[in-house]
């Protein structure tokens, strides 16, 4: 079998011997996840969830939306034997070569991106909302396997939280820096970031604007904790450094104690504050508004599940290979103080590992 | 209605009423320090009947701005006797009710602070945290007690004769330093006015 391979703490769980789930048509991502949880509870599972998996105000907007594959909302491996390997013998132990490298179109213009940027900052400004997530697609045509791409973008890209889910039809490679939730016995904890610089670190932690992104967003993750905790949420650190080779980023922890289960946490948590906007409902509706295409799995989440621990990334930095095709996504926080040339900027310092044919 | 949280038993009780705000929650918390807490959507509201009187109602924040709420705007018009207090669009609804100007207000302060300046220096300043595009123009029936440090726009006001209090910044945000001093000096205010009002009754 081809491997699945997720993060796992700090190793790389592996597995070449699982049972690869998709989520009925008709069942709802709730009773999917309920399902899983009842009759695998003990079993490592690997676990993907799409970002508007519980958000019925999307699937509304979505018949006249672009889907460049066809997901089934939710997916999980329950895995039958795995190995933990360092991340180091995880890159050796893939021995697949990239017959390519991917040439990537970026699927919007300059102009276009900007435009949208403009008018949700006029929103923003009458009060609609206070940030909003604005993506874009890339593509690239490539048939060759994807495992050997994985490889190739870890080492570009330097993931945290790193996972491929191999497929029939699809095949998804996540290189995210971002943790969405962390629960280890009752403490659930959240990492979002917000706050990007390609100049350094210096220049982030500087910029009120960046400060502001990622406050609104602190107290948005608080809220959302807030709605499964038996306390009330604290944060445990803001605005820390993180820094990645092709960018700088802040984030913040926050957490709480919880009594409540994976399928209950995600219903009320998903899709993550740090990929939609505040206030959450608002923004949600705009995403359906201004974007033209489902993000499906991007923004969505993956990561691990076993009983009633689990750790999930945010489906960020990261590619969907189809049979013909490799898609790659980017996006940025706009708030009203944003500049559109420098959010497009930023979206393409976001694909700045990805070899772009042109940007304009 | 939703159930109360599990917090220790309390004495009074809260009914926050939700604008679709996506920091309900924290404010469901900041509240069960001192109150058992619910939350209704504003939605709802039309068809509330309270089984025991609440003795705090809590405007949530929200999107978008007062006109887009007629049924909080009607609720307010009817309870003018309900200890209210308006926290960002709740205060600019209470506002607008009694006849003041809410306007656009610009720039923006969306995840930023500023020190509150009380206006009979009682208080020391602390930062509170903003999230408005709006501005509050109270008419002569209410108390401003203090400003925002910098721009001067009104932060809290106090209605002369309504049991009702505004505030223009969010007492939930993990930004707003001092959110132990804002609840005892809304259980403070609630004693006050509702013995105050026990006092016309008799």
């Amino acid at each position: 079998m081809i491997p699945v391979i997720c993060f796992y703490k700090d190793q790389w769980l592996w597995s070449e011997n699982y049972l690869r789930l998709e989520k009925p048509s008709l069942q709802s991502t709730e009773d999917f996840l309920l399902n899983i949880e009842k009759n695998y509870f003990d079993q490592i599972k690997i676990l993907q969830v799409d970002f508007d998996a519980f958000n019925l105000l999307t699937r509304k907007h979505s018949v006249d939306k672009i889907k460049y594959y066809e997901s089934p909302g939710s997916l999980v491996y329950i895995l039958n034997d795995h190995n933990l390997l360092d991340p180091n013998q995880g890159l050796t132990k893939i021995t697949e070569i990239a017959a390519d490298v991917p040439n990537f179109n970026i699927l919007t213009t300059s102009e276009n991106f900007c435009k949208k940027v403009q008018s949700l900052i006029q929103e923003i400004n009458q009060g609609r909302f206070y940030q909003v997530n604005l993506t874009a697609a890339f593509s690239a045509p490539s048939n060759s396997k994807s495992l050997g791409h994985f490889k190739n973008y870890v080492n570009s890209f330097q993931p945290t939280y790193p996972a491929y889910l191999p497929g029939e039809n699809f095949s998804i490679l996540s290189l995210s820096p971002e943790l969405f939730l962390q629960k280890q016995d009752s403490q659930l904890i959240s990492r979002p970031i917000k706050g990007t610089s390609a100049i350094g670190y210096t220049d982030l932690i500087n910029n009120p604007k960046e400060a502001a992104e990622l406050s609104m967003i602190v107290d948005l993750l608080r809220n959302d904790l807030n709605s499964v905790s038996t306390g009330p949420a604290t944060v445990n650190a803001h605005r820390k450094h993180l820094q990645l080779p092709y960018t700088s980023h802040t984030f913040s922890e926050v957490q709480v104690a919880t009594d409540q289960t994976l399928p209950m946490i995600l219903k009320k948590t998903m899709p993550g504050g740090s990929i939609s906007g505040c206030p959450k409902v608002e923004s949600l509706k705009a995403i359906s508004e201004y974007e033209n295409y489902e993000r499906q799995f991007y923004t969505g989440t993956i990561g691990w599940w076993q009983q009633n621990d689990f750790e999930l990334n945010i489906a960020i930095r990261s590619f969907v290979a189809t049979h013909e095709n490799l898609f790659y996504f980017a996006g940025c926080g706009i708030v009203s103080e944003s500049d559109p040339e420098a959010e497009w900027n930023e979206l393409l310092n976001k694909a700045s590992k990805l070899k772009l044919s042109h940007t304009k | 209605m939703k159930t109360p949280l599990n917090a220790p038993k309390r004495s009074l009780n809260a009914l926050i009423i939700d604008h679709q705000d996506s920091f309900t929650h924290n404010l469901k918390w900041w509240l069960a320090q001192k109150f058992a807490v619910y939350v209704i959507n504003a939605d709802e509201l039309t068809n509330l009947r309270l089984s025991k009187p609440v003795d705090l109602v809590v405007l949530s924040a929200g999107p978008k701005s007062p006109a887009d709420y007629s049924q909080t705007l009607e609720w307010l018009k009817k309870n003018p006797n309900q200890p209210t207090l308006g926290v960002c669009l709740g205060m600019q609804m209470m506002t607008i009710v009694e006849g003041g100007q809410v306007t656009p207000y610009f720039p923006v302060l969306h995840g930023k602070t500023s020190n509150l300046i009380f206006t009979n220096a009682v208080f020391p300043s602390f930062p509170v945290a903003r999230y408005h595009s709006l501005e509050c123009h109270a008419p002569e029936n209410f108390l401003t007690l203090a400003f925002s440090s910098g721009d001067e726009i009104p932060m809290w006001i106090e209605h002369k004769k309504n049991t009702w209090m505004g505030w223009q910044f969010h007492p939930e945000s993990f930004l707003t330093t001092d959110q132990g001093f804002l609840i005892s000096y809304l259980v403070g205010w609630l004693n006050k006015v509702s013995s105050a009002q026990s006092g016309i009754s008799k």
